[in-house]
């Protein structure tokens, strides 16, 4: 059968009376355009995830698992950062799709799209990673995300169980060769003895810095390490609290924007010289700073002379006011 | 048919048909876009083969096809910005066809069939050809068995043959139109020779 020319003229009749006009070339480039984006997008965020993914494996204590569980296999299966592969597998499936969706993302197999959808992610993830910010990621969410120990870093939790022989916290003062002090995630003091003579090492057991120990729960508050690691990832998560946090210049910075109105920011730095009165070394270790922080201070106090009547309104003793101000 | 004719519009009839025929599927397009009497250029020249393209994988009535194949002219006029020219025009508006009877499919499944294969002989040759089937068989009873042996496949088989052996497209041209890789392409095609092969060997009904 042949159509005749009346079909044709129907279907220009159509365009005509319904006024349809060919969509414009820019909604067609906006569509591309998000396909691209929202792909793009998917493939920083899930580099971003395997950046974090490698900093929370290389130190992952490897060297303590015997320490820690019974097997490697159980050593893995605990600390696999379960979260961010999760994340790392939704976001490269949406790299996949979009790259399927772009206009001849079809022309590609399934295995050649996922391989490069996984490479790309991988290889970013990497350089993401030697750039430090799978460290940056773990330290801001350690910091501010609720659910951190429970969702982003369980391990945190895991070592924090002095009755099976595992504890974390700050070292908030080193008592002797052989001894320290240390404020758990639960605010907890605990006095640390080293086994045997051996010294503590100097570059771990470091006042204001948190650690992890391997070892066994002599008395409420008294603990026996056979282990001593440096904690890498969840490191922050030990400074989230008001009390153990010590003001940087980013908080600094902040107050700076008028940020000190926040009650919640007022709170977070309350029992602050509370802490520092009762452990002079960490008062020590946070006036050690202060080259760095005067330098700053005054700067900002140039551009808002208003910034002193905040600092001492804050959390900044007499003492500490006098020594940040110092020409 | 949804569409009342009216006879107002007049043809372009600067070009001659000659110079129609000589021009590119891409410079039509252009035209097209410039002005929209030009799309009749487009209809006079896919209508014919995408109705029985329609047919061939649908085995829809006439005045069904018809419908169909109106949708997808207005389709194609109002995507024509989204015509890629790395691709052949053809594989495109091939495509929006395939899009458009893959989306009223449950509908048309529920139709009676037609007859809508024609097969005439250099088609059964090219099939019998390439499919391996004796060549000694009479062409009545081959036409007749490759009928019966097309109408039992599935569809995604029967229109992969079709887009092969009815309407010529190469490897390339089928992974444009139905959006798989020519790997999957290869493989389909495979696939619906074997299925083929199996249902022309059993007696026909």
């Amino acid at each position: 059968m042949n159509l005749n020319d009346k079909f044709d003229k129907s279907i220009i009749n159509k365009i005509v009376k319904d006024k349809i006009k060919p969509k414009s070339k820019w909604q067609f480039f906006l569509r591309d355009s998000v396909i691209w984006g929202v792909g793009v997008i998917s493939l920083i965020v899930g580099s971003l995830s395997f950046a974090v993914v490698i900093y929370l494996l290389k130190y992952n204590d490897w060297s303590v698992y015997s320490q820690i569980t019974d097997s490697l296999a159980e050593f893995i299966l605990l600390t696999l950062p379960y979260f961010w592969l999760v994340f790392l597998v939704i976001f490269i499936f949406i790299v996949y799709y979009n790259i399927k969706h772009t206009k001849k993302g079809y022309r590609y197999s399934l295995p050649a799209v996922l391989v490069i959808s996984i490479v790309a992610s991988v290889m970013l993830g990497g350089l993401f990673f030697k750039v430090g910010l799978g460290q940056t990621i773990d330290d801001v969410l350690g910091e501010k995300a609720p659910f951190y120990t429970k969702l982003f870093n369980r391990k945190i939790l895991y070592m924090s169980q002095p009755d099976k022989g595992r504890l974390s916290g700050m070292v908030v003062s080193r008592v002797s060769d052989s001894e320290f002090l240390l404020l758990d995630i639960k605010k907890h003091e605990w006095t640390i003895f080293c086994t045997g003579e051996r010294a503590l090492p100097p570059d771990i057991v470091v006042v204001s810095k948190p650690v992890s120990l391997v070892g066994e729960k002599i008395s409420e508050n008294i603990f026996q390490a056979r282990r001593i690691i440096p904690i890498g990832p969840g490191r922050r998560y030990f400074m989230r609290h008001g009390d153990m946090h010590l003001p940087g210049l980013k908080d600094i910075d902040k107050m700076n924007n008028h940020m000190m109105n926040n009650p919640e920011f007022k709170e977070r730095f309350k029992d602050f010289p509370e802490i520092l009165e009762k452990y002079p070394e960490l008062k020590e270790s946070f006036l050690s700073d202060f080259p760095q922080r005067r330098e700053k201070i005054q700067e900002m106090l140039k551009n808002d002379p208003e910034l002193i009547k905040r600092l001492e309104s804050l959390w900044l003793e007499p003492e500490i006011m006098e020594e940040l101000l110092k020409e | 048919m949804f569409f009342m004719i009216e006879n107002n519009h007049k043809e372009n009839t600067d070009l001659s048909d000659e110079e129609v025929l000589a021009k590119s599927d891409e410079e039509i397009v252009k035209m097209a876009l410039a002005d929209q009497e030009n799309f009749l250029f487009i209809i006079k020249r896919y209508k014919e083969k995408l109705f029985n393209y329609i047919r061939r994988i649908t085995n829809m009535e006439t005045e069904d096809a018809e419908d169909i194949l109106q949708e997808v002219f207005i389709k194609v006029y109002l995507n024509l910005n989204d015509f890629d020219t790395s691709l052949k025009f053809s594989s495109w508006i091939y495509r929006i066809t395939h899009n458009q009877v893959i989306s009223q499919y449950r509908k048309l499944k529920a139709r009676p069939e037609g007859t809508a294969l024609k097969l005439d002989d250099k088609i059964i040759k090219t099939i019998a050809a390439d499919l391996d089937i004796k060549k000694d068989v009479d062409l009545k009873i081959l036409r007749k068995n490759i009928f019966s042996a097309m109408e039992k496949l599935d569809r995604k088989y029967k229109e992969i043959l079709v887009l092969k052996f009815f309407e010529e497209k190469s490897y390339q041209e089928i992974s444009d139109i139905i959006k798989k890789p020519m790997g999957t392409v290869a493989s389909l095609l495979s696939r619906a020779k074997e299925n083929f092969g199996k249902e022309f060997d059993k007696p026909i009904d």
